[in-house]
């Protein structure tokens, strides 16, 4: 199925009398059939509007009703009618209605997003064709990136202030402009990507794609240059920052003391590692680039739909919260062999001094007044994070599960290659590290309910024959299989199926 | 007579009939809890692997010969079954859309669900169904007479039938291993379940088990327990993982017994059997009596309805000609009112004329005096 296939259908009348309209389905264009006979004339469709192309049909303007269907009518058919005369093919003429109104389309457009990624970024950043909107500056960022003054209805461009398009331009209907006049996402990529690009058509080396196809196709996508290493944007941002959740103190000492009271201790966050695992500043930044404070006060209002500073951080079902996001990583299949395994920790559960760990009650306000002293202060709490490795020669090589050993032979569990492959697939991982602390930690994936030691209890010594309904733990054979297993489910370990019973022991 | 009304007269007829045992019934059918230590099976499709050594061990028990593909076969769970003679429990396999790029099948264990009030006992005429105290819907096949109303009454379709044994045949279904029950063995499925995807119990303790797993881990379970409601409750209970109906397991079945449903009916049979003739002519007789009704009701409303047609005509022509008459009257008295305007104005003008003849008279002077 092709990417380019726009539906061409006259908009909802107000009028009823114009109803008599509709009585046709509507039209599935293909775009890029077009603009390649056309030969990428675009004017031959499409009106300008100083200077830039608009992305209507032969209208500057939004039409509907019956003028809406006689401009199309008109100027399809007039076109089709001129194609004739040049060449032996062309589109259908006046009462072949139903070459162009199919009421089957045969199957929906195959049009996927582009998402303009780090990597995408990047190669515009770095491209010599795309030239600074502001010739004063160096870096291309005001090619795209503005500011609007709404009142006057002008943009500009505003150094340190460039955010991602979808703050203003919001992702709403295509034809429906909002009421503050800030165009839809769609319309105002294509106005700004599209003309650009057309602008250097032709010019295979900096040109960017002028077809649907070039951007909305899944193979076409694949085809973009994928760029590894590259710079962190740079939009003054802080390497490392303090969250305290609460903003300056004042002169009054007492005030501030209990102020500081009122809060946990503070959480030093480590911005610029959490930009180099690739998270897009949307993930956490929603909705603006400011602060969370800004809009998720600490009591919570409308501005912050209601959701308080703390359940913006703590919140376990929003992935644009520290706990929803982590947990949403604790799904991978690195993490998941133990992780899916646990039951879902209360909140009052929670280790909360793992992410609280700066003392702010006995930190002078002024450091605490001061964004540049918190971020030292977050910086050397991150780099005193220590990690505990444990000697893998004091791992016990090989176990013999052999308790319950009825119908198969005990079974010589690999102990130690286990451990070492899960210590490979997890140990360099910096959440699994900042979080485990210690490779013991790891040890509790399956030596778990006991404190972490490298000489853990048998797993009999908890679990008996028998599952213990009231309790939910499992009898022993549970234990076993439920672990072994689920953790290979989880990990995809394909060399051991969970149905593959030889494979650990033998048939007596 | 159509046949949606002689079904309609039907069953009035049979509320009718029913209706002198209703009360009785509704004196003794207080809604039955099941027995209070009546035990269970927590089956947790997110445990299960699909391994079949569930029906592995069940054809052990219950001697039902070797298979025609053997148990380690797990080809065999490409194609849907169903229990029958020879299987007691089957274990499908499904391929739910799951969100995320991840989707594993998921595996569903079927066998007799043991219903709290079994829709087959309720059928049964004989009551070679019995819903024991330890949970088991046992059969008596040496009471049953093969007429496998219990086939059609289950809800979820497990009793089978020997068709291949013409001098003996029997219906065939899970036991829930009641003879093990009673030495004090567990259930040869559940013995055998390699991860305890089936857990053995009393079923309230069961049900809090299964409620706990859900709270435990929420994103893993859908937030139900199937069996515990179904019917009126079955002694099997089922978790999972993807909504119950992407595994098989109908989810239209409502939460009211078998029994209830379909005891009064059923307990009308006789009588309907006996009171053929009677009933039928009463049937014809309330039909006619009814259609005699209906026509004359029909009569009255159409009457009615041209009545008030008629009478809001009137109105509306009362009303149409008062108004032509007004505009009309209007219309005279605009007509005389304009006429005897353009006469004051003619008469202005008239003096108006007579006023300017006077005037004149000076004209010429003027004249005089340009020259």
């Amino acid at each position: 199925m092709r990417p380019d296939i726009l539906v061409i259908d006259i908009p909802p009348v107000e009028n009823p009398d114009d109803a008599d309209v509709k009585d046709m389905p509507p039209v599935f264009f293909k775009h890029d059939l077009h603009s390649r006979a056309l030969e990428g004339q675009c004017s031959k469709c499409h009106e300008a509007k100083e200077g830039k192309i608009v992305f209507k049909f032969k209208r500057t303007s939004t039409l509907s009703g019956k003028a809406y269907m006689d401009l199309y009518h008109e100027n399809c058919v007039a076109c089709h009618a001129e194609m004739k005369g040049e060449s032996g093919k062309q589109g259908p003429l006046e009462a072949q209605c139903r070459t162009c109104h199919t009421a089957d389309p045969g199957a929906a457009s195959s049009r996927v997003k582009i998402k303009f990624d780090r990597s995408l970024h990047y190669t515009h950043e770095t491209a010599k064709a795309v030239k600074p909107a502001d010739k004063d500056q160096r870096a291309n960022c005001s090619a795209c990136h503005h500011s609007a003054n709404m009142k006057a209805k002008t943009t500009f461009y505003e150094k340190g202030k460039e955010s991602a398009c979808v703050y203003c331009h919001k992702e709403t209907a295509d034809d429906q402009m909002p009421e503050n006049g800030v165009r839809p996402a769609r319309q105002a990529a294509h106005d700004s990507c599209v003309v650009c690009h057309l602008s250097m058509a032709g010019d295979a080396e900096k040109g960017g794609p002028v077809e649907c196809a070039g951007c909305h196709d899944a193979e076409n996508q694949k085809k973009i240059k994928q760029h590894t290493a590259m710079p962190r944007l740079d939009r003054n941002q802080p390497d490392q920052a303090l969250m305290t959740g609460f903003k300056d103190l004042g002169q009054d000492e007492a005030a501030n003391k209990k102020m500081v009271a009122a809060h946990m201790d503070a959480v030093p966050f480590n911005h610029k590692l959490h930009e180099e695992k690739g998270i897009s500043c949307k993930t956490c930044h929603h909705d603006t680039l400011n602060e969370c404070a800004s809009c998720h006060t600490a009591k919570g209002d409308a501005q912050g739909g209601y959701i308080k500073l703390a359940d913006a951080m703590h919140n376990s079902g929003s992935a644009q919260s520290c706990i929803g996001c982590h947990n949403e990583i604790k799904t991978a299949k690195e993490c998941a062999g133990c992780h899916a395994q646990m039951p879902e920790k209360d909140f009052k559960d929670q280790d909360c001094a793992a992410c609280h760990s700066v003392d702010v009650k006995s930190t002078p306000a002024e450091t605490l007044n001061d964004t540049h002293a918190k971020a030292r202060l977050a910086k050397d709490a991150l780099a005193a994070k220590t990690y505990t490795k444990v000697n893998l020669e004091d791992i016990p090589e090989t176990v013999e599960i052999k308790t319950i050993a009825e119908e198969y032979k005990p079974s010589s569990f690999p102990h130690r290659a286990v451990v070492e492959a899960i210590f490979k697939q997890v140990g360099d991982n910096a959440m699994g590290k900042s979080f485990h602390k210690s490779d013991l930690t790891m040890c509790a994936g399956c030596h778990h309910n006991s404190p972490a030691t490298m000489t853990p209890p048998q797993c009999a010594s908890c679990h008996s024959k028998e599952p213990d309904i009231a309790t939910g733990k499992p009898g022993l054979k549970g234990a076993y299989h439920g672990q072994c297993i689920t953790c290979h489910q989880k990990m995809e370990v394909k060399s051991v199926l969970p149905t593959d019973c030889t494979k650990c022991h033998e048939k007596k | 007579m159509s046949r949606r009304k002689f079904l309609g007269c039907l069953t009035a007829a049979l509320g009718a009939t029913t209706g002198v045992r209703s009360i009785a019934h509704a004196a003794s059918n207080k809604h039955f809890e099941g027995y209070p230590d009546s035990f269970g099976v927590l089956h947790d499709s997110t445990k299960c692997i699909g391994c079949r050594q569930c029906e592995k061990a069940c054809n052990e028990v219950n001697e039902l010969g070797s298979p025609e593909k053997p148990f380690d076969d797990l080809k065999v769970l490409d194609t849907r079954r169903r229990t029958d003679e020879a299987a007691y429990t089957v274990v499908n396999k499904f391929e739910p859309a799951q969100p995320g790029p991840k989707s594993s099948p998921v595996f569903a264990k079927i066998q007799c669900n043991h219903c709290q009030e079994p829709a087959c006992a309720s059928a049964c005429f004989v009551k070679a169904f019995k819903k024991d105290k330890t949970g088991a819907v046992i059969y008596d096949e040496s009471l049953c007479v093969g007429c496998r109303y219990c086939m059609v009454a289950c809800p979820f379709n497990v009793p089978a039938y020997t068709y291949n044994d013409p001098i003996t045949p029997k219906v065939t279904k899970c036991t829930m291993c009641h003879p093990r029950i009673l030495e004090g063995k567990l259930p040869g499925c559940v013995e055998i379940c390699p991860k305890e995807a089936l857990v053995f119990g009393k079923r309230k303790d069961l049900i809090k088990l299964a409620w706990k797993r859900i709270n435990e881990k929420p994103d893993n379970y859908i937030q139900h327990v199937y069996g515990e409601h179904e019917m009126g409750g079955t002694s099997w209970l089922y978790l999972s993982g993807v909504p119950f109906d992407q595994i098989g397991m109908r989810e239209d079945l409502g939460v009211t017994p078998a029994p209830q449903l379909t005891s009064g009916a059923l307990a009308a049979v006789p009588i309907v059997v006996g009171l053929w003739p009677v009933l039928l002519t009463g049937v014809y007789a309330i039909a006619q009596r009814k259609d005699k009704i209906a026509k004359e009701e029909k009569d009255a409303a159409v009457k009615e309805a041209i009545d008030q047609a008629t009478d809001e005509m009137n109105k509306q022509l009362a009303q149409l000609k008062d108004k032509m008459t007004k505009e009309q009257q209007n219309a005279v008295a605009n007509e005389v009112k304009k006429a005897l305007e353009e006469a004051a104005k003619k008469a202005e003008a008239e003096a108006a004329a007579a006023d300017g003849e006077g005037g004149s008279e000076d004209a010429p002077e003027a004249g005089k005096e340009d020259k």
